[in-house]
């Protein structure tokens, strides 16, 4: 047999993959490029707390994923317990052996526990950053010049933690759905 | 609390940031287009120095595009208190930069034998300037009344 299907598909999907990153990091190029000073500063601080938001981003998300999908398919507790045991060896230093025997609300509880480091160190910055932008703004840092682009950069801030926000209160709030149905 | 709480919430707080945001970029990229409009320059002071018997003027150009200017003319109206038909400069400068946001003194300076300036007399100048962004010739006109002596 000369043409196996399975790999070809699997080249084909990166290829594809390749050219949309390609393709991401030529329109990023694009917008940098064609963006004012303002506009510049808003997409500096977006992707600075993009990046440092990634590990909240995908920590939450990931908790509303799978409670949802939990609930949607019925999965078996064993195999639940399987999933969260992977995702938290893989995601954090929790010690294999003290996850067994731990409910399925146990261990969705110390994903969240783990997830509060990032969580404090991502709305402390985000909070120096604000008093910082409000002393410009209100021109205690001596003169008016940077106070436009620190707000700039705090607008941009400010939409991923909006996004960080709402994804922690959805999780929060499905893992208390949740945590109700069981007792 | 439950998920369509939570969705309500976070959809109001979506609303308030994109206004935020929409405000902040709109604000700024107005104040940067209004910035590059050429303003038109102000006669602040006028005043006849009379140690020097020179005309001192001092323009002010208020916006943030750099102005020249170009001509400078001047109409003498004799005042009752006078017995000069006509006053003549000495020498008018001309190409006087005009540079964003200040004040430029311009001393125009009368000819030597000729009288001080008496209460009464007015002096018209018509001050011709130019911006870079037209090749257009604009036309500013002050009169300026010597009200009191010198001191």
């Amino acid at each position: 047999m000369g043409l196996n299907l399975e790999r070809l598909a699997w080249w084909v999907f990166w290829i594809a993959f390749a050219f949309l990153v390609a393709l991401l990091l030529f329109g990023l190029t694009f917008i940098f490029l064609k963006a004012t000073s303002i506009e510049f500063s808003y997409l500096l601080g977006f992707f600075s707390f993009l990046l440092l938001a990634n590990r909240l981003l995908f920590g939450y998300g990931w908790i509303v994923y799978f409670l949802e999908q939990m609930e949607k398919l019925s999965l078996d507790q064993q195999v639940c317990i399987q999933r969260l045991t992977d995702r938290i060896s893989q995601r954090t230093y929790y010690p294999e052996e003290h996850l067994k025997g731990l409910s399925i609300k146990g261990l969705i509880m110390i994903l969240f526990k783990e997830y509060d480091y990032y969580r404090y160190t991502y709305y402390g910055l985000f909070i120096l950053l604000m008093v910082f932008t409000l002393l410009a703004k209100f021109n205690l840092l001596g003169e008016f010049v940077i106070g436009k682009y620190v707000e700039g950069v705090f607008w941009g801030a400010a939409t991923v933690s909006f996004f960080v926000w709402g994804l922690e209160q959805l999780a929060r709030v499905s893992f208390i759905q949740f945590a109700k149905k069981i007792t | 609390m439950n998920r369509i709480t939570v969705f309500f919430v976070v959809a109001v707080v979506g609303i308030l940031l994109g206004w935020g945001i929409g405000s902040y970029l709109t604000y700024n990229k107005t104040m940067e287009a209004v910035g590059k409009i050429p303003a038109s320059p102000i006669v602040v002071k006028a005043l006849y120095d009379k140690p020097i018997h020179a005309i001192v003027f001092s323009v002010f150009n208020p916006g943030t595009v750099p102005l020249n200017i170009k001509r400078q003319s001047f109409v003498f109206k004799p005042g009752k208190e006078t017995t000069e038909k006509g006053y003549s400069m000495q020498n008018i400068p001309v190409d006087i930069p005009l540079p964003p946001l200040t004040i430029t003194t311009v001393v125009i300076k009368l000819k030597k034998d000729t009288q001080e300036l008496k209460v009464g007399d007015v002096v018209n100048v018509e001050l011709e300037y130019i911006h870079p962004l037209s090749p257009d010739r604009y036309i500013v006109k002050h009169g300026y009344e010597h009200t009191k002596e010198a001191k």
